[in-house]
Order: structure tokens, then sequence, then C-alpha cells
């Protein structure tokens, strides 16, 4: 029975007649094993991929799995897997067909379980014979070095990979966090100080993932800007007011004077930059105010932050924006001095120059001067 | 009678946050953990959700793959898509499907935000 309630999303088996005939007809191998790896479903792509034609459904169904897989303690790690509770991406495994012959396959799967125990997985399979073949084409002893290009696509794969895996908790992580404050209403103090220091933490966490990726995709030149038509001081102006709250967590305030300069900016990454120097002033400068100025001169435009902060000591100013630089005391300011390399190399990218000084009469001004580039 | 949410997610502890969050909220919510069993709902549902919630990478039928399925559905096709990825190339992703993103990780209030402007009211 297929159920779909308001606060359930368990799917059964395709064993309604419709849901059945959709599955059966799918273009993608699946199948579906009980608790024991005994197959109790599959549908027509699942069986040719085993090499049984659709009358022969009765040899298929009802054969435990092990009799497919070539290797058996790999299967044992993907049951184990899947009865754990994990949904598997991209399991590889070899399968032997009806004829003998062998088969590479991805499997991609997740569990059932009711009352706590695993009652059904199903598996969509993808076959990947052809990539072995030609990978194992070149020779048992043949390990050639990847080229340029395959180094660059390994290394996008990796990236993909690590953004959805770090982000995926992190989501989790904030979403419980936002329930647990919308509940607490007016809790005791100590309760929302407990909150309010898990919500810097997971927001730190967020902002060090993105720092951390952005850097690995700078250190390999995959950073290429989306440049459209806009006028800087919006996408300044929009980029601070998104921090005005936690400017006043800090104990800060932003004022944005700004003067329209029309170009060609990748508006996400410009908001990028605003971000970061308003999220350093923040670090290194709390409880002061923060004064951001959009102008414009022969040269081109000029972003500025200004805080009233301590300043920079004098003899890091020439290299603040180096990767994993950091001016003040780890013992101090926590942070790996990503934000504002990352901060260099996107003005960089943009033609332009970003430097850091300190003010007379006290605090920090970090300068970003942009040419105007047309479209 | 509350609008209906539907959340297609591969990841349960999303889904069962984003649940919780939209039924603390009002609304009713269901939730798929893959394209194929998102398409089963629909197919099976008397009453259409306002509104979709949909993860990119998932086993199976993939968000992609699902909006096509959907789209090619004349009574599936006006229900709006909000695509809700970890991709770094997310908004690139959902630009190309003509959807609007939110990046994960994301806030209660970026979500709440999102989901009234489908489901007003």
């Amino acid at each position: 029975m297929i159920m779909a309630t308001a606060n359930s999303d368990r799917i059964g088996f395709p064993d309604t007649e419709v849901s059945a005939e959709f599955l059966a007809s799918a273009p993608v191998p699946i199948h579906c094993i009980d608790a024991t790896g005994t197959i109790v479903w599959a549908n027509q792509a699942d069986l040719a991929l085993l090499g049984f034609a659709p009358h022969e459904r009765d040899a298929y169904i009802g054969r435990s799995l092990g009799l497919f897989h070539v290797d058996p303690r790999v299967l044992d790690e993907l049951l184990a897997r899947l009865s754990a509770g994990e949904t598997v991406h991209d399991f590889e495994v070899r399968l032997r067909t009806r004829d003998g012959s062998l088969r590479h396959v991805v499997v991609s799967g997740d569990t059932q379980f009711r009352d706590g125990k695993p009652v059904a997985s199903r598996c969509f399979s993808r076959d990947i014979t052809a990539r072995r073949h030609a990978a194992q084409s070149h020779g048992p002893r043949c390990h050639p070095t990847p080229t340029t290009a395959e180094t660059v696509r390994m290394h996008d794969e990796f990236l993909s990979l690590a953004s959805h895996e770090l982000r995926t908790p992190l989501t989790v992580l904030q979403l419980q966090l936002d329930a647990l404050r919308e509940r607490a209403g007016d809790a005791d103090r100590s309760t929302i100080g407990k909150l309010d220091r898990a919500d810097r933490a997971c927001l730190r966490l967020a902002e060090l993932v993105e720092a951390l990726l952005d850097v690995s995709r700078m250190a390999t030149d995959q950073f290429a800007l989306s440049r459209e038509r806009a006028d800087l001081a919006e996408i300044v102006a929009a980029a601070a007011e998104r921090l005005l709250d936690p400017a006043r967590a800090v104990g800060s305030t932003i004022t944005v004077t700004a003067t329209p300069v029309l170009g060609t900016w990748d508006r996400a990454r410009i908001t990028q930059v605003v971000s970061n120097l308003l999220s350093n002033a923040f670090r290194h400068a709390a409880g002061t105010p923060i004064a951001v100025t959009v102008t414009h001169d022969n040269a081109g435009a000029v972003v500025e932050v200004r805080d009233r902060g301590p300043g920079l000591p004098d003899g890091e100013l020439g290299w603040i924006f180096e990767r994993f630089e950091r001016a003040a005391s780890m013992r101090h300011v926590g942070g790996l001095g990503l934000g504002l390399y990352v901060v260099r190399r996107i003005v960089e990218a943009h033609g332009g120059a970003v430097a850091a000084r300190n003010l007379v009469g006290g605090g920090a001004c970090f300068t970003v001067r942009l040419p105007v580039a047309v479209a | 009678m509350p609008h209906t949410v539907l959340v297609v997610d591969d990841d349960r502890d999303i889904r069962d946050s984003l649940v919780d969050l939209l039924e603390d909220l009002g609304y009713a919510a269901l939730s798929a953990s893959n394209g194929l069993d998102a398409l089963e709902i629909l197919r099976t549902r008397r009453e259409l959700p306002s509104m979709i919630l949909l993860d990119l990478m998932m086993p199976g039928l993939d968000g992609h793959g699902f909006c096509a399925a959907q789209r090619a559905e004349l009574a599936w096709a006006a229900i709006p898509v909000v695509v809700l990825s970890a991709y770094a190339d997310a908004d690139a992703q959902a630009s190309a499907l003509g959807v609007e993103c939110l990046r994960k990780p994301l806030t209660a209030r970026a979500l709440v935000e999102a989901v009234r402007r489908y489901c007003p009211g």
C-alpha cells in the first residue's frame, strides 16, 4: 500500500496497480529486497540487467541477492549500510548475470523501517560495465597520469560532493536550532544564551565551509565570474542590509552611503566581498560603528568599509590578504583568515585591487577598487 | 483547509526537520525521499500540493528528472517548485530549471519567507 500522509513519508512496495505499472516500465533498473536479502520485486530494466526476459520474472523474484553478487564481502557491506538506515549513493558492485557474464554496476538505495526494524530496501542500479572495460583496456600495469582536464573534473566532482556532504548536516543543525528557538519562546535567559551561542557556532561553521570550498576552487583556478550589468551601490547596500542582524548581535551599526556606479559585476561574488569585509569588522571591531561607502573616480569604483576598532598591527598590513593569514592572535579571534583571501581573489578576478590601512584616530579601512568593465 | 507542501529530499533528517517546521507553521506536509516517490504521491493524491520543496541530488530519480516529469503532466506543471540544494552551483542549476533556489544550509526564516510567497494566507 502506498501511503503519503501529512506526517508520513513511508512509501511501501509498489503494490498498487498505478505505481507498479509506473515503476515496472521505468528505464532505471529497480529492485526491492526484504530484510533477509531476498529479491521481492524488480522492474523490467532490472530483469534485463541480469539477463532475464520479462516472462522469466518468476525465475528471478524470490531468489537471494547473493546469488548474483560476485563479491560476498562487498554485498555484506552494502546490506549492512542499508539495514543501518543509510541512504547509499553509487555503491559499486559486480554482478554475475544469468549467462555468466560480469556486469559492473553502481547501486543507490535506502531502507524502509517499521517499528525500528528494517522491512525492505529498494535499490536503483546503473550499469557502468562499458566504462570499466574502457578503463581496464589500458592494461593492468598501466596507470595513466590524469590529464589536466581529468584532474579538473575530479576536483570538480570532489568539491561538488564535499559541498553536499558538508552543507547537508549544517542544514539540519540550523533548522533544528531555529525550531528550538521558536519553541523556547520566552524561556529563561540562560536557555536563550545557549541557543545564541549554538546559533553563532552554526553560522561560523557555515561560513568556514563556504570559505574552504571557495579557497579550494580558487587554488585550481576554477573560479569563473558570472558578470551582469548592475549598479554596484545597489549590490553593496543589499549585501549590507542582509547583515544588519549579525551587526546588532555584536553591538555594531552599519551605515551605507552609496553613489550609483553602473558596471558589469558578479553580483553574488561582490555580495560575498562585502559580507566578508563586514564579518571581518564584526570579529575584530565588535561594538563599533561600521561605515560602508561606494563612490567612483576616474579609475573606477571604490568600496570602503571602515570600523572604529583597534586597527591592524602595522607589521601585518602587507600580508593580511594572503591565504591563512590573520593579523590578530589565534588565541583571541577564531577563524583561519580565509575571508580576506577570498575577498582579494574575487576583487582581482574583477580586475581590481584591495588594500587595508589604519585610520587616524583609530580603526581600520578596507578599500576595494574595481574597474568599471563594460559588458 | 491548510496549504499542503511536498518536501522531496533523500536526507531523512532534513525531511523531518522541514516537515516539522511546516507543520509548526500550520501547513500540511507530505514528503518523499526521491523523485520517483514524489511523482507517485502526485499520481495518487486527490488534492495536489500547493508547492514543492525539491532537493536536486537524490538516488533514483533526481531533482532534474522529477522536474521534467512534473512539467510533462499538465495537471502538475503549474505547481511551484523551490529547489533546496547543497550543490556549489545550486543557483545556476535552479536557474536552468527556471525555479527559485534556496541554498543549503538554509535558515527557517528563509524557508518560511519562500513558503509564504507561494502559499499565502
